[in-house]
This record gives C-alpha cells, sequence and structure tokens, in this order.
C-alpha cells in the first residue's frame, strides 16, 4: 500500500514513461507502415478473403528493405527508450522516494547518473552470465529444468538491478564498482520475500511485454491493434514502477552498507 | 474477420494459459511391447490388397546378412532369381551397388555432395561405405565375369549365356558392405545401424532391352524391379531389428539374434539395427504398424501412430489399397540424424516431431507439420514404393506426387486448404505456405529435368520437384474440378500399381480422365468474347511440366471514367456538320453513375498462359465474375454506367502455382473505403514489438 501511495505521488513521472514509450513505439510504426505502403504502391488497402497472415508475410518476404526496417526499427526505438529510462531512472527513483523539489531531484538525478550507468552496464554482463551459466549447466541436462532456472534467474536479476539502482542513487552505494551490482544479486537472492514480490510484478509486466505482441499478431487483419497496445504498455510499466517502488522502501538498510564511506559493513 | 479490442482483453489469459500448458502439459507415453501379431504373409489378403499383376513379378533375393557393428560391416551372400521380361536376349545382368557412391571422393555421389547432406557432415573417422563383390556366380555352376562401371555405384556381370526373352537366370553373389558414420541416410551411429542400399541389386531391363542402369547422385535412388525377399539378418544379441517386410523368425542364442524377414513385390530392402530401440505397434485394417525409436521419444509415439493411420486412410481412400501387411517407423537417435526423413518399402525413417520453441508459445503459435515428415515418408510408400517410377529419370513422379499427395492428406485430415502454422488465432494456410515458399523467382529448370540436371546446393531439386510439381497438380485440380481431377489420379494408380509408370503415361492418363478441354465459361459477347472460355489439359500439362514459366496475374488498372458523350461535330441526315459542343468535364465523383464507366484492366505478368477468374466489385455493392482466357498479356474489361470499387484477379486463389499475390487486388481511386491493411499491420506489429521490447528491458 505504501508503494502504491509512493507510486501516485510520482504519477506524473509515470505518465511521462508512459508518452516516451508510446511515442517511441509510435515511430517505429510509422517507419514500417509508411516503408510497406510504398512498397505495395497502388496496391495498398485491406486485403480481401483469408490472406491477412499471408498478405503480411509476402509483403516482408517480397521486400528486404521492409524487413529490415521491421526488424530494426523497433529495436533502434526500445534503445533510444532504454537510454531514456537510464537517465531518467535517477529522477523516478528519487520522486519515489518522496523528493519533489526541482533542484533536488535534478541535483540527485545528474549526480547519479554515471552511476546508474555503470551499474546498468555491471548489472547486464552479471545477468548475461548468470543466465548463460544456467543454459550451459542445465541445458543438456535437462530443458525444462533450464527453463524454469532461466526464470527465476531472470526474475533476480530484474530485482537485483533495482536494488544496484536505489542503492547508488538513494544510499550512497559504490556507483562505478562491479561490486554493487554483485552485491546486488546476493541481496537479491536472500530475500525472498522481496523475490517474491517483485518477481509476481515482474512477471505480470512480462505478460503485458508479450501481450502487446500477441494482440497484434491477433489483430492482424480489419482490427488495429494500437489502442490495446498503448493500455498494456500504461499497465506493464505501472507494475514496472511499482516494482521499483517497494524496493526503494524496503532497500534502505541493506544497501547502505554498500556505502563507499563504509566498505567494511561490505562484506 | 474483425477482431475487436474488446474481444482481445481476454488473450492475457490466454498467453498464461498456453505458457502453463506448454510447462505443464506431458501426456504419458504409451507402454512398449508388441500388441499386435506380426502377419504370417507379407501381402494383405487378396480382397484387401487388390491385383497384384504376375508379370510385374521380375527378380527374387534370398540373402544373409551378417553384422558386425563395430567394425560398421556387413558380410553378405545372395542368390537372385532374375527373369528376362523384355523382349530381346541379354548377355549381361547390371546391377546397382550404390554403396559404394560413398567410397571416395571421386564417386559421381561425393562429387555432387562434396561430403554433406542436409547439413549433416561426413564424418572424419568413419567417413567411407562400400560394397566389395568377391564373388558372382551361377547357381551351381561357373563363376562370372563382373565389373565396375566407371562410378563404382554400379557392375556390370557377364553372363556365360545369354537369358531369352521369358526366361530366367540364378545367380550367387558374396559381398562385404562397410557402412559410413551416418550423414547421408545410410551408416551407422553410436551403435545405430539403417542399412539401405547395402545390397548388389539388379537394375531394370526395360522392354525393349536397354538397361536402365544410373549411377547413384545426390537427388535420387530408386528404379529397381518388384519381387520378393527372403533375408536373414544376424546381429549381435541384443540389437532390436526392424526391416522391409515381415519377420517370420528369430533366434538368439545369447551372442547373436538371427531374424529372418520375408518381403513380397517390393523394389528394395533395408534393415535397421540398435540395443537402443523401443517398440510399439497399433494395427488398422489388417495392417501392422510398427515402430522403433528410443525411450526418450516415447512420448511422441502416439503422434507419429496418428499422423501415420490417417496418412494410410487417406491414402487408401485416394490411391487404392495399401497392398503389403506391415508398416515399420523407425525413428533414429539424435546422433544419427543423418538417418532421419527416408522411405524404403514398407519401412521409413522419420524425424521427431516438432518442438514449439518457448519464445513463440506466448504469441499464440500453433503448427499442424509437426509430424509431417511421418506423412511425407509414408507417402513414398505409394510414390514411389507401389508406382515405381523411374525417380532418377524423373523425379517428379515420385517426390513431386508424393508431396501433392501430403497435402491432400493433411486436408483430409483437417479439412481444405488446412492452416499449417497460427500465430495468435491468424492462420497460415497449407496454400499460402507453399506460395511463399515458391517466391524466390522463377525457377531454373523444369520440372520434367532428371535429376542429375539439378545443380546441388541450389534449393531447385526441392523447390522444382517437390513443390512446383505439387502446386502444379493442384492449381490443375481446383480448375479441372475435385471430383473429376481425384478421379483421373485414382485412375492412375490404379492402372500403374506395381509397374513403372513414365511421365507420359502419368499425363495421358490425366488427360483421358479429365478431358483434352475443360469448360470454364460461356463466350460473353457484351464483354467482348467471341468464344467460350476452356483449360486446355494438355496444354497446362506441358508448360507445367516443360516450362519454367511462371504464373502471374495483376490488377494493372481499376477505375471510373467519364463515359463518352456526344459532344464535338457530327454530321446529320443532310450531310452537314453540326454541334460543336465542348466535352463534359465534370468530375467523375461529381457525375451520375449512367455518364461513369468502370474500367478494370488485368494483366497477365508471367509467361505461363492459363484462364483466370476476375471479381470486380461495383459501387452498388454488386460483384460480378468472369473468366479471362489469359492468352494475351492485358485484357481490358469496360462496364459503361457502372462505377468500380475494387477488382481482384484470381479472388479464390486457384492458382496455386502464383506465388506473388501481392498485386491481385487493387481498389479504384477514392474507393477505400478503409486504409488498413498489411501495410497497417506491420507498422501495427513494429509497434507492438517495440513496446514489448520497451516493456521486457524498461522499469
Amino acid at each position: 500500500v505504501t508503494a502504491l501511495r509512493r507510486l501516485a505521488g510520482a504519477g506524473g513521472w509515470a505518465l511521462g514513461l508512459w508518452l516516451v514509450f508510446f511515442l517511441l513505439a509510435k515511430a517505429a510504426r510509422v517507419v514500417v507502415a509508411t516503408s510497406a505502403e510504398a512498397a505495395m504502391g497502388p496496391y495498398a488497402g485491406p486485403v480481401p478473403g483469408r490472406e491477412d497472415l499471408f498478405a503480411v508475410a509476402q509483403l516482408a518476404y517480397r521486400d528486404q528493405g521492409l524487413a529490415a526496417a521491421l526488424s530494426t526499427a523497433p529495436v533502434l526505438m526500445a534503445l533510444i527508450g532504454f537510454v531514456v529510462w537510464t537517465a531518467a531512472s535517477g529522477l523516478v527513483v528519487a520522486r519515489l522516494d518522496g523528493t519533489t523539489g526541482a533542484n533536488e531531484l535534478g541535483k540527485i538525478a545528474l549526480g547519479s547518473l554515471p552511476g546508474v550507468v555503470a551499474q546498468s552496464v555491471w548489472h547486464g554482463i552479471l545477468r548475461a552470465v548468470l543466465l548463460a551459466v544456467i543454459a550451459v549447466s542445465l541445458g543438456p541436462l535437462s530443458p525444462v529444468a533450464m527453463l524454469i532456472t532461466l526464470a527465476v534467474g531472470w526474475l533476480l536479476a530484474s530485482l537485483a538491478l533495482d536494488l544496484a539502482r536505489v542503492g547508488v542513487i538513494l544510499h550512497g552505494a559504490r556507483p562505478l564498482h562491479p561490486a554493487t551490482a554483485a552485491y546486488a544479486f546476493v541481496r537479491a537472492a536472500t530475500r525472498p520475500r522481496l523475490l517474491g514480490l517483485t518477481a509476481v510484478l515482474t512477471v505480470a509486466q512480462l505478460a503485458c511485454a508479450a501481450t502487446v505482441t500477441h494482440v497484434a499478431l491477433g489483430s492482424i487483419g480489419p482490427g488495429s491493434s494500437s489502442i490495446a497496445s498503448a493500455l498494456l504498455g500504461a499497465i506493464g510499466i505501472a507494475f514496472g514502477l511499482l516494482r521499483l517502488s517497494i524496493v526503494v522502501g524496503h532497500g534502505t538498510v541493506p544497501l547502505r552498507s554498500m556505502s563507499s564511506d563504509d566498505d567494511s559493513d561490505a562484506g | 474477420m474483425g477482431r475487436s479490442c474488446v474481444g482481445q482483453s481476454g488473450r492475457l489469459g490466454l498467453v498464461v494459459l498456453t505458457l502453463a500448458t506448454a510447462l505443464a502439459c506431458s501426456s504419458s507415453a504409451p507402454p512398449a511391447g508388441r500388441t499386435v501379431d506380426e502377419p504370417t504373409d507379407p501381402l494383405r489378403p487378396q480382397p484387401q490388397r487388390g491385383e497384384v499383376p504376375a508379370d510385374a513379378h521380375v527378380v527374387d533375393y534370398v540373402m544373409e546378412a551378417t553384422l558386425h557393428p563395430d567394425e560398421r560391416r556387413i558380410d553378405g551372400k545372395s542368390s537372385i532369381h532374375w527373369r528376362n521380361t523384355s523382349s530381346v536376349a541379354t548377355d549381361r545382368i547390371e546391377m546397382h551397388l550404390y554403396m559404394n557412391g560413398f567410397r571416395a571422393e571421386d564417386t559421381h555421389w561425393m562429387q555432387q555432395g562434396r561430403g554433406s547432406h542436409r547439413g549433416n557432415r561426413q564424418d572424419t573417422e568413419a567417413p567411407w561405405g562400400y560394397c566389395d563383390v568377391t564373388e558372382v556366380r551361377r547357381a551351381e555352376g561357373p563363376t562370372l565375369e563382373f565389373a565396375e562401371g566407371d562410378d563404382p555405384s554400379v557392375m556390370t556381370i557377364r553372363l556365360d549365356d545369354p537369358v531369352s526373352p521369358g526366361d530366367a537366370v540364378d545367380l550367387q553373389l558374396q559381398f562385404t558392405t562397410v557402412l559410413p558414420r551416418v550423414f547421408a541416410r545410410t551408416g551407422v551411429a553410436d551403435g545405430f545401424v539403417m542399412a539401405g542400399q547395402w545390397f548388389p541389386k539388379v537394375a531394370v531391363l526395360e522392354p525393349d532391352g536397354r538397361w536402365s542402369n544410373h549411377v547413384f547422385g545426390f537427388h535420387s535412388e530408386f528404379y529397381a524391379d518388384f519381387g520378393d525377399y527372403d533375408v536373414l539378418i544376424d546381429v549381435p544379441h541384443p540389437m532390436k531389428v526392424g526391416a522391409t517386410g515381415i519377420e517370420v523368425e528369430a533366434h538368439d542364442d545369447g551372442e547373436r539374434r538371427r531374424v529372418r524377414y520375408r518381403a513380397s513385390m517390393v523394389h528394395d530392402f533395408a534393415f535397421t539395427a540398435w540395443d537402443g530401440f523401443e517398440e510399439w505397434d497399433t494395427e488398422q485394417d489388417g495392417i501392422r504398424v510398427r515402430m522403433l525409436a528410443p525411450p526418450q521419444f516415447a512420448q511422441e509415439v502416439p503422434a507419429h501412430f496418428e499422423t501415420q493411420l490417417q496418412t494410410l486412410h487417406s491414402m487408401e481412400e485416394r490411391f487404392g489399397p495399401y497392398p503389403w501387411s506391415t508398416i515399420t517407423i523407425v525413428l533414429p537417435p539424435r546422433a544419427a540424424s543423418g538417418a532421419m526423413g527416408m522411405e524404403y518399402p514398407t519401412l521409413y525413417t522419420t524425424s521427431p516431431a516438432e518442438q514449439v520453441p518457448p519464445w513463440l508459445a506466448p504469441l499464440g503459435y500453433r503448427s499442424r507439420g509437426a509430424t509431417f515428415t511421418t506423412v511425407h515418408e509414408f507417402g513414398h510408400q505409394y510414390f514411389q514404393g507401389l508406382l515405381a517410377s523411374n525417380e532418377y529419370a524423373q523425379p517428379w513422379l515420385d517426390e513431386g506426387l508424393n508431396t501433392f499427395s501430403n497435402a491432400l492428406a493433411l486436408a483430409d485430415r483437417y479439412g481444405p486448404d488446412p492452416m499449417v502454422v497460427e500465430l495468435a488465432g491468424v492462420p497460415l494456410t497449407l496454400s499460402q505456405a507453399g506460395r511463399l515458399l515458391a517466391m524466390s523467382g522463377s525457377p531454373s529448370y523444369p520440372i520434367d529435368t532428371d535429376a542429375d540436371g539439378f545443380a546441388p546446393y541450389t534449393g531447385e531439386y526441392s523447390r522444382v520437384v517437390y513443390r512446383r510439381t505439387a502446386s502444379l497438380l493442384a492449381t490443375l485440380r481446383t480448375l479441372a474440378g475435385q471430383e473429376r481431377f481425384d478421379a483421373a489420379m485414382r485412375a492412375y494408380t490404379d492402372r500403374f500399381r506395381f509397374r513403372h509408370p513414365r511421365g507420359e503415361d502419368f499425363v495421358a492418363v490425366l488427360i483421358e480422365e479429365i478431358g483434352r478441354f475443360v469448360p470454364l465459361a460461356q463466350a460473353d459477347p457484351e464483354l467482348g468474347d467471341s468464344s467460350a472460355v476452356q483449360l486446355d489439359v494438355a496444354d497446362f500439362l506441358r508448360q507445367g511440366l516443360e516450362t519454367t514459366h511462371d504464373v502471374g496475374f495483376a490488377v494493372f488498372a481499376t477505375r471510373n471514367r467519364r463515359r463518352p458523350g456526344d459532344a464535338g461535330w457530327h454530321r446529320n441526315a443532310q450531310g452537314d456538320l453540326v454541334g460543336g459542343e465542348a466535352p463534359d468535364f465534370t468530375a467523375v465523383q461529381q457525375r451520375e453513375d449512367a455518364d461513369v464507366e468502370a474500367l478494370v484492366i488485368v494483366q497477365r505478368t508471367g509467361d505461363f498462359t492459363v484462364p483466370v477468374e476476375v471479381d470486380v466489385e461495383f459501387a452498388d455493392g454488386e460483384h460480378e465474375r468472369l473468366w479471362w482466357d489469359g492468352r494475351s498479356r492485358l485484357r481490358e474489361l469496360r462496364w459503361p454506367g457502372r462505377r468500380v470499387v475494387s477488382a481482384s484477379v484470381d479472388p479464390d486463389g486457384r492458382l496455386l502455382m502464383e506465388a506473388d499475390r501481392t498485386d491481385n487486388h487493387r481498389f479504384a481511386p477514392a474507393s477505400i473505403r478503409s486504409r488498413r491493411g498489411p501495410a497497417q499491420d506491420l507498422g501495427d506489429l513494429a509497434e507492438a514489438i517495440t513496446l514489448t521490447l520497451l516493456l521486457g528491458g524498461g522499469p
């Protein structure tokens, strides 16, 4: 409830983040739809009969440039979105923590930016290593066990990233040191209640992510998935920010030990 | 067709359900073991199997094969009784030694394959296979001279006395066969043995006295006469054996296992042996269906059986009774993936059922192709196991007709033009998948090309022989009418069971049964058609089989224009020029319908000439359908006093040979009621993928 209240207090930021994501997705849409219309020339328009998916596949297959646009535009826009989110995460975390003054928010955001970037990089490496180890060690033994462990690893890593960021932004954890990212994994693994709670929210967020594409595929034909995508995007972002809000409320004590002022507690 | 956003709101539950199902669903494996008695006759009883023509019985083999799996060796003895069914005497017997295709890098097969096949590479420790014939003699008689051909995959035995037409000769051969580590259908892998093309086999003496004995090539391997096989297979204990025909005898002394198989009226014999096999079986109409597979594939045995039984039912209904009393399905271990997907008489190898990648499950991915290998390889029991065409000379009679029959089997199981892949409830049908696969431009070879005529590594063999043949026949079926076409196919399969049909036989039967011309539409003088539109079946098949012409049509133009009025100077009854009014250039949209003329121009973009249907939608909501003979490049269609909204060429997708249909439908300018179409769908997809990525990796 407290986390929800914190999130409600930062509603403007949540809305802003959703708007950025929404606009980036729309940009990808415009690029691809315009390319496709150009590729179709005078034959643009609804397709008669039971040929919706076929028409889309045929168009993408026939026009390699269009296929390239379809594969690169979303990735490019997503990368821009990640950069925006990484840059804005200091602001959002500080706001979730109750900071309101514009000057103070700006100071925290700018001051923590190098640390947030560094921790994102270290975290990315650690996440890749963790998932690779799981895949390599369990894959040959049992694909089902591997998939389940990969899912748990992913959920753990999601919490660890939040813990590392919150630690750097709010609690003075060493901003550039890889140990901060590594220790966040340890903290995540040793907080089962927190892990369980955030895992539920991460799963819900991922379900929203998968459903967006599922709905778009299901809408091939006369329907449009734009409104559904926007709504699901908003819900997914809310789940993600609620998770972050929970971590903001939870992470005060444990990650203080990672402070550069107090290395003796780090071990 | 419309799928509202409200309707999609429940899809979250569907996604979760799909994920849960993918993780949790595990049907229990059926118990292994024999439950159906092995038949006592390799052929089904006469009333069920139909007639087996006596004159088709040409050659019999009695063989012993002693397998030494560690050395990858088979010590073999063979007694052959061969009858000269040609019209001339022969002084030699031509033989296949196809295992010699794997003997060295300079064989014809290796020159073409260069040590790889379907993505499987030749092994470096056990790369070679060969068949070394050490002795040939007449039964109870003198030894005979024999020699390999320029390519070691063929051999000639010189007879001391010619064999006259109608006479027979008995030969005895001793040979040693060494199998490669399997990378191209036959060989060994970690104790698993798939022995195909392992023994010297008599080639075909054609009725005119000419031997058809083609060397073993990358794309083809079957052309032989029908006969009986009695084969004693001696393997180490506790190897389990599967083979062509029925098991008639088995002894196991704890060290060696000796199993005798008998097959009747088949043109090849293959066997498999492995101590890792589990065995399952089932039965349909007196046919024992047996499956040999490693235990880890136990759970998918029911799926293969279901596919097998439904395909058997479809093929029997369409192409006549399956004559043999057994069918053995072999699913090799993963280490022997090179052996997967190959047909032999009454035995074939399949591949594991396709596994849906976990990331596709949340997208609502569904496929019906999981056991397609089973459909395809069983189909070969007819094309070419029963209709034993020359696979080297006309591979389309084998692979092409089989691929076509596979599509029919799927349609019999799931309905007309069934979905093969579905994403989030949106289907891609079998015919659409076929069109997508054909979209890579015009073929480089006509269908009626011999197997060696196709350059390796171009993909043209499978594209032309398998898929183009199938789409050619599917197109003919839709144009000629399903019932008439199916009856013609049945006539072909009835007439050429246990025979060696040629392409011209097939064409002749189709023309005879369907008729040379199929009427499609009456003459329509209003549209300028002075003669009826009809399909010329012979010309259609000629183009399809002998040319590389593509089928392609487009709507070149769809528009409304002003109807010519009577402005201008005209002579009156007295011969004077009168009038001289200016023409009326009122915009078409503002004119009365009576002053407008609908214009549709359809275009034949491909070189293949075939009649095609055109559908025109008018502003009053009415549709008009007409046939165009497709002979000219362009055809102009006019409807004075009407407004056109859109036009479609081949609206029902009858021309399954046409790959690209993106230009088959066109709206008149300013007539598009909605801009929604594939471009917007792709845009929506891009938007959704972006959001998915952002949500997956964002806050």
